[in-house]
């Protein structure tokens, strides 16, 4: 089959109509309110930092692809976003090389080196900005004045300066020229959570471990406003939502996405809180490539418990209830069963019913033959070793013209198993040999077990005759065979039943 | 209780195409075909040759072990032979030919059987008899899974009518012309098991389905019908159960463990048949449907007819539609397979549909990079990391496979569906997964869930 025919021949035939380029499309829209904030307030120079970001950043994926004779990924938009998010996070003032050398060195140090998109271990537009800052510190602090008028620092509002929230709210503030807009960045944020792009969890969840950190060890308690500069100063809303969410860098499974919000919430409140000079600016630059770092080992460490999977052991009980047990041990008349009520007499009856063996039974029938009146009532009377055992039952197990089958029944959960039934098949008849386990004789569960046996016998096409052969002296299986109609003949010192199987209409 | 479980999505269900469609019956053509496989064990074993005349209802095909069904003609006429012939899954399977006289004669059924008189042993007999299959897809022979579950203590009977697959409405008409046979199916089931309350699971984009089962269930007071979220997939053994009792059971676990037995619409109608009027199961109804299909419609057809004559009954290819196109599928678009061939492939007891999709409306793209977007978790029904498994899958690392869960599959393929990078998650999962289980010492307590051959 050709390529092209390849790509119709794949299950699911129907697939979801969202593309990873979408999802890259979706991100720039929903970009588009902090792009425009900083054209707002910084112009041609915003547009022209974020030109060239974002073209650095293309034209890097695209050599990278090309060098690393990788499939060419730049059409996904990935690079562009990444381009687009890098210049929203830097200062106003920087100079215009800045943003291209940024943009090329995360694209090939931070992802293409890494494989290429998905594999990258850090957010490419914060590691960027980070190594801007480590290298460049003092570029990096000049948050000019610009339109913005004089920009307020969130150093400045914490060491008791007041400000108007609002103002801060709208943008009025210093840090990247498209994080400042608390409102911006909420709109967008909101587009991409109603498009289904990212979820809620790790924003939720990183602004709540930021949150109470703050308030714990803040020293200013609960107060609405050190709390709301925080969360709006900083850069810190626009971390929360366009970069901790990154897709690659971040968790898949649920409490990872959790735990990992919360842990960047901390980093960032714990950096800011700490006391190092310049970090109440760039707590979130510090915080978002090494919480990332945590990324791979928290998706290890929370990789969820499948549907269903704390039942993943039967319990198998096979010492028997305790002979006060509530459970009478008695069987439902199949008769009776048809009147449609599982309650007879006030007395809880159980349902018994076979099932075959399987090899976790072993110990169970080894038990079951090795009992003395067992041993006495059947043909070879020493005793089994477990070796002998576990030979002939794996072989039994194989043997197409044997069927083996448990008499059990299960309450509450528990399976209960009263005995065995072996099946021999041999031309049109089925030997039966069977044994019920010490505690539960006496109960007729033998007539009952030997009643299930004609279904189970039916199973096999072509049988037509029951046989069984019973010691003289068993009492018991004698009493059973009789009661169910089967023709009693002497051969030597055991007796011989014979029944044709009851044909049911 | 939620009504549902967690993960999952919402699918665009293209089912108002053959909604409205009422139920017809096609008359089949002059040769019949009866693959000997239309459940998971081994080959039934025939019990005609060639010359011989059979009629309607009549036994072809003998049951070989537990895990196999009797077969039965579906028309009157002469057995051709038995020939090797291609069934909808691409397998060549020896089959029983049998030439239509197109009189549809039938053999004698014995006076319909009252329920009130009839003992448990009769109902499993009839229904081995009639060799009914679980029909939803599985292929067990449902007297099977009865006689397992008589052992344990079944709590609830659960008649499965969510139909979650898209563009499948065989279910919905049924339950909407005849619900009573439906109904009077899971009464018999719960004759069986005395202690065991009834449940009818429909899904929320059925409420006609809901009032007309609510309707004929009016007087019983052990059958409660139940409208669940329309998501798939809602109609997963293990995901129904979830939402109706709040149970759950993994994979290595059949649903008799948990006190429940399941049965789907179409075998709780084929039950019904074979115990009270002793009908074997010789009709299924499928839905023809697809953005292709000139007239989406919904057929009563005869086991052993052509896909091909059933293709033709609704009309064929929209006009202007050239066959390359489109791509045919046999079963639903989400779990069903190609069918790579010709049309000239017998309707069997697990057929459910016929949908021909245009390429164009397929969003068949190449597989691009994984960027860890995470969605394929978000809506794995059974909280697997799909993603995860891809990888331990491509480096063919069982091991790994099995620890990270993967034998918990169950191949419902919703992780591709959501996938935005179109890879195909659950394709190579569905294979590293078979071929796991096709080594029982890896597959361990796994292999109890019968895999198809």
């Amino acid at each position: 089959m050709n390529r092209e025919e390849k790509l119709y021949d794949r299950t699911p035939f129907v697939r979801e109509s969202l593309s990873t380029r979408d999802c890259m499309l979706l991100v720039m829209l929903s970009l588009l309110p902090s792009a425009g904030t900083a054209m707002y307030f910084y112009g041609s120079r915003a547009l022209l930092m974020i030109l060239i970001s974002m073209g650095a950043a293309v034209c890097t994926e695209a050599l990278c692809c090309l060098l690393f004779r990788r499939s060419l990924t730049v059409t996904d938009g990935s690079a562009a976003v990444s381009g687009l998010i890098l210049a929203l996070i830097l200062p106003p003032t920087v100079p215009l090389w800045f943003p291209a050398a940024a943009s090329a060195g995360a694209m090939l140090v931070v992802k293409a080196l890494f494989g290429g998109i998905g594999k990258n271990v850090l957010n490419p537009a914060m590691t960027g900005k980070l190594a801007l800052t480590l290298l460049f510190y003092d570029a990096m602090q000049n948050f000019g004045t610009g339109a913005a008028g004089e920009a307020v620092r969130i150093a400045d509002l914490l060491s008791g300066e007041r400000a108007d929230l609002t103002e801060i709210l709208l943008g009025r503030a210093a840090g990247g020229i498209g994080t400042t807009s608390g409102v911006n960045i909420l709109i967008g944020a909101m587009i991409l959570m109603l498009t289904g792009v990212v979820s809620i969890t790790i924003p939720a969840a990183c602004l709540a471990g930021l949150v109470s950190i703050l308030i714990l060890f803040g020293g200013h308690g609960i107060d609405p406003y050190y709390l709301a500069v925080q969360i709006l100063g900083g850069g810190t809303l626009f971390t929360v939502f366009f970069m901790a969410t990154d897709f690659t860098t971040s968790p898949v499974t649920r409490w990872g996405k959790i735990l990992y919000g919360v842990l960047l919430g901390a980093v960032i409140a714990l950096l800011r809180i700490s006391g190092i000079p310049g970090m109440e600016e760039n707590a979130c630059v510090f915080a978002l490539p090494a919480v990332n770092l945590t990324a791979r080992l928290l998706d290890r460490v929370t990789m969820p418990r499948p549907f269903g999977i704390r039942n993943a052991r039967r319990t198998i009980r096979y010492d028997q209830p305790d002979a006060d047990s509530e459970v009478a041990v008695g069987y439902q008349d199949t008769e009776r069963e048809m009147s449609g009520s599982g309650r007879e007499g006030g007395q809880e009856t159980i349902l018994l019913g076979l099932r075959p063996a399987v090899s976790e039974d072993s110990a169970f029938l080894l038990e079951l033959r090795n009992d003395p009146i067992t041993r006495s009532n059947s043909f070879q009377t020493s005793e089994i070793t477990q070796a002998e055992h576990e030979q002939w039952y794996a072989r039994a197990l194989q043997d197409p013209d044997t069927a083996i089958y448990l008499l059990t029944s299960v309450i509450d959960e528990e399976e209960y198993r009263f005995g065995q039934l072996r099946l021999h098949f041999e031309g049109g008849a089925a030997v039966i040999s069977y044994t019920i386990a010490p505690r539960y004789r006496g109960h007729g569960l033998g007539r009952e077990l030997l009643r299930l046996a004609e279904d189970a016998a039916r199973l096999r096409p072509g049988t037509t005759m029951l046989v069984g052969e019973v010691k003289k002296q068993n009492e018991a299986s004698k009493k059973s065979f009789r009661s169910l109609d089967y023709q009693e003949s002497v051969l030597g010192d055991h007796l011989l039943y014979r029944k044709t199987l009851p044909t049911v209409v | 209780m939620a009504n549902t479980f967690s993960g999952g999505v919402k699918l665009n269900d293209g089912k108002d195409l053959s909604r409205n469609a009422p139920i017809t019956t096609i008359i089949p053509g002059p040769e019949m075909v009866y693959p000997l496989v239309q459940h998971i064990g081994n080959p039934s074993i025939p019990v005609v040759k060639a010359g011989d005349h059979v009629l309607v209802g009549q036994k072809i095909a003998e049951a070989d072990t537990d895990l196999s069904a009797h077969l039965h003609a579906s028309v009157s006429g002469k057995v051709l032979g038995i020939e090797n012939r291609r069934t909808a899954d691409g397998h060549v399977v020896p089959s029983i030919i049998i030439a239509n006289d197109r009189r549809y004669l039938e053999i004698f059924y014995p006076e319909n059987r009252k329920l009130r008189y009839t003992s448990r042993s009769t109902m499993l007999h009839a229904i081995r008899e009639a060799g009914i299959v679980g029909l939803g897809g599985s292929g067990l022979p449902t007297y099977f899974k009865l006689l397992g579950g008589s052992s344990h203590r079944i709590d609830y009977c659960i008649g499965n009518l969510v139909e979650c697959e898209p563009y499948l409405t065989s279910d919905y008409r049924r339950i909407l012309e005849t619900p009573e046979k439906i109904v009077n199916g899971l009464r018999i089931m719960l004759t069986m098991f005395p202690r065991a309350r009834g449940i009818l699971a429909v899904s929320d984009n059925n409420p006609e389905g809901y009032q007309a089962l609510r309707e004929c269930t009016r007087q019983d007071e052990r059958i409660h019908v139940r409208k669940l979220h329309d998501k798939y997939p809602q109609g997963s053994e293990r995901q129904l159960i979830y939402a109706l009792t709040g149970r759950t059971l993994n994979a290595k676990m059949l649903p008799y463990e948990i006190g429940c037995i399941v049965n789907n619409t179409d075998t709780l109608a084929a039950i019904n048949q074979a115990v009270i009027t002793h009908e074997p199961l010789i009709t299924k109804i499928i839905t023809v449907s697809g953005d292709a299909v000139r007239s989406p419609s919904n057929f009563r057809v005869r086991i052993g007819t052509s896909y091909r004559e059933v293709f033709e009954a609704a009309g064929g290819l929209t006009p202007g539609l050239r066959p390359e196109e489109c791509v045919f599928l046999d079963g639903g678009p989400m779990m069903g397979n190609r069918i790579e061939s010709d049309l000239d492939i017998p309707v069997t007891k697990l057929s459910s549909g016929i949908i021909v999709l245009t390429r164009k409306s397929m969003q068949a793209a190449d597989p691009s990079a994984c960027m860890r977007c995470g969605r394929c978790v978000e809506v794995c029904p059974n909280n697997l990391v799909p993603m995860q498994l891809l990888r331990d899958s491509e480096k063919k690392n069982e091991s790994a496979f099995i620890r990270h869960n993967g034998l918990e599959c169950c191949d419902c393929g919703t992780c591709s569906y959501i996938c935005p990078a179109r890879i195909n998650l659950s394709a190579s999962i569905a294979e590293m997964k078979n071929q796991i289980m096709r080594d029982p010492e890896l597959a361990g307590d796994y292999a109890r869930r019968y895999v198809r051959s």
